[in-house]
């Protein structure tokens, strides 16, 4: 059920990438302010597409919304060690792939406190490592791997650039026979014949 | 993790939980990194170069004059880094200048110390300059450098012409040292001479005579020939009685007159109070045991000389 009104009642479906649907509660909703500028003045017919991220994803993410729909406005970063049993909880629970899954979610629907949480959770990862251990932590890419997507883009470009070509060509024909005048092509297969006759009688 | 592929406000966002040494540290990390931290909104400051013990150098923001948070440390030893475990070991490449060295962190403060492998002379002022000139790229520090330090290690100081402040700490040199760094570097706003600086530093130096802000801490040495030869635009000094003694030559030397409490109240939102907050603390509380003490105003441009029986302030 989807409705424009902003009561705490009411519940909103969500769609998920697999094209599951589940509730959310419309207060849990509104902490997000992508769909606060998308649907809640609008309202939505049917269930409301986030098809970019899955359904475990998308329970978590609403999972927090609603532990904290009681919660005060939220005023700027908290500091990790002033978060409650609950959402440490909720964060140690997550494995890495979720806890990165978690972070695009909230950074698409824009879910500022636990987006700040999640970021908050990642620059305690990089605090007091070396350079070395930073790069560890953030994966950067190696030289070889560098080297390789180098690679794959240059034989994109390559690719996409005959295919390209390929069109221009195309179009250059299909140009001179659909798109030019009537007129204007006898005129130009007139020009032709004359000189291919005029180098004949030449010869 | 794959930090690259976050979108670009989940990794400003990131970023913005990073304290600046942190970031230091983590735009060393790849030209990727590098971008991502000069995109960030930073307030210009200056920095400081601090080398107060040999084959030790320190870099740090000016919050304030006189006050500097360090961001980053660095050794030069004699170490092998063949030898080393290549997983300690950390590869820092700064325009043209590539250093090996290994990062530990001060056990209290968590400041991050680079040991690097003894370079010659030329090699380490590279990295002090390449170093810097990092900083004004990457955190848009501004270029004009400061400097603490005992003038033993002057060679160790980076590649400039012009230092805004200066602060001497102690050193065996003498003032021939001192006039050749005057000449070297020109000091464009102030010198700060601190209590353990020795007298043999300044006392026939010529050049430091011609410093805009002349901040001396303890200077039994600064008598009055000499203080009437500077030409600066504040001096703040405390000495000795014999320069009270010659007050009204100071006094005419600069054009001071009388302070009259009646009309004049100190308020110290001068220059001269962003420079030496400490040393005008202590004069206030050595005040209630000093007989004569007033400020002195220069009627031409409003100039203010605090006077304490010994110690100067003028601003």
């Amino acid at each position: 059920m989807t409705s424009p009104a902003s009561s705490s009642e009411v519940k909103y479906l969500i769609e998920s990438s697999e094209g599951n649907t589940f509730d959310v509660s419309g207060a849990a909703l509104r902490q997000s302010n992508t769909f606060n500028a998308m649907f809640l003045n609008i309202g939505a017919d049917g269930p409301i597409p986030f098809t970019d991220y899955n359904e475990a994803t998308l329970k978590k993410v609403f999972e927090y919304c609603e532990h904290s729909v009681n919660e005060e406005n939220y005023s700027g970063p908290k500091h990790q060690d002033d978060l409650s049993k609950w959402d440490l909880n909720f964060f140690n629970e997550m494995d890495q792939k979720m806890f990165i899954d978690v972070i695009n979610a909230s950074n698409f629907l824009d879910i500022e406190r636990l987006t700040s949480y999640c970021c908050e959770r990642i620059a305690r990862m990089l605090r007091g490592k070396n350079t070395q251990e930073m790069i560890k932590v953030i994966t950067l890419p190696t030289a070889e791997e560098l080297e390789a997507k180098q690679k794959v883009e240059e034989k994109k470009a390559a690719a996409a650039k005959k295919v390209a070509e390929k069109a221009a060509e195309t179009a250059e024909k299909t140009e001179t026979l659909e798109e030019l005048p009537v007129q204007q092509l006898v005129q130009t297969t007139r020009n032709k014949l004359t000189r291919k006759y005029l180098s004949f009688s030449n010869e | 993790m794959r930090f690259l592929n976050f979108p670009f406000l989940v990794y400003e966002n990131i970023l913005k939980h990073l304290e600046p040494r942190e970031l230091l540290l983590f735009s060393f990390c790849s030209l990727k990194t590098r971008t991502l931290v000069s995109r960030m909104r930073h307030t210009p400051t200056y920095t400081i170069f601090i080398l107060d013990k040999p084959e030790k150098m320190s870099y740090g923001f000016v919050e304030k004059p006189e006050k500097e948070q360090i961001l980053l440390s660095w050794t030069w030893k004699k170490i092998a880094m063949e030898s080393e475990n290549l997983d300690n070991r950390t590869r820092l490449k700064l325009k043209d200048v590539l250093l090996d060295c290994r990062v530990t962190f001060h056990r209290k403060l968590n400041i991050p110390t680079l040991v690097c492998r003894c370079e010659d002379v030329s090699s380490r002022k590279r990295f002090a300059t390449a170093l810097h000139s990092h900083m004004c790229e990457v955190f848009h520090v501004k270029p004009e450098m400061q400097f603490k330090l005992s003038l033993d290690y002057m060679d160790e100081l980076p590649y400039t012409n012009t230092v805004r402040d200066v602060t001497f700490l102690q050193s065996s040199v003498n003032s021939t040292v001192a006039d050749e760094f005057f000449e070297k570097f020109h000091v464009t706003r102030a010198l700060f001479s601190k209590r353990c600086v020795p007298d043999r530093l300044l006392k026939h130096s010529c050049k430091f005579l011609e410093i805009k802000n002349l901040f001396v801490d303890w200077s039994p040495w600064l008598d009055i020939t000499l203080l009437l030869k500077v030409k600066c635009e504040n001096i703040m000094f405390s000495s000795s009685t014999s320069v009270a003694n010659d007050a009204h030559l100071i006094m005419d030397n600069f054009n001071l007159e009388a302070w009259d409490p009646e009309v004049d109240k100190i308020e110290y939102d001068e220059p001269v109070h962003d420079y030496c907050e400490e040393l005008l603390y202590f004069l206030y509380d050595i005040k209630k045991y000093m007989l004569r003490s007033g400020i002195l105003r220069r009627q031409s441009d409003g100039s203010r000389a605090l006077d304490k029986t010994g110690s100067y302030c003028s601003s």
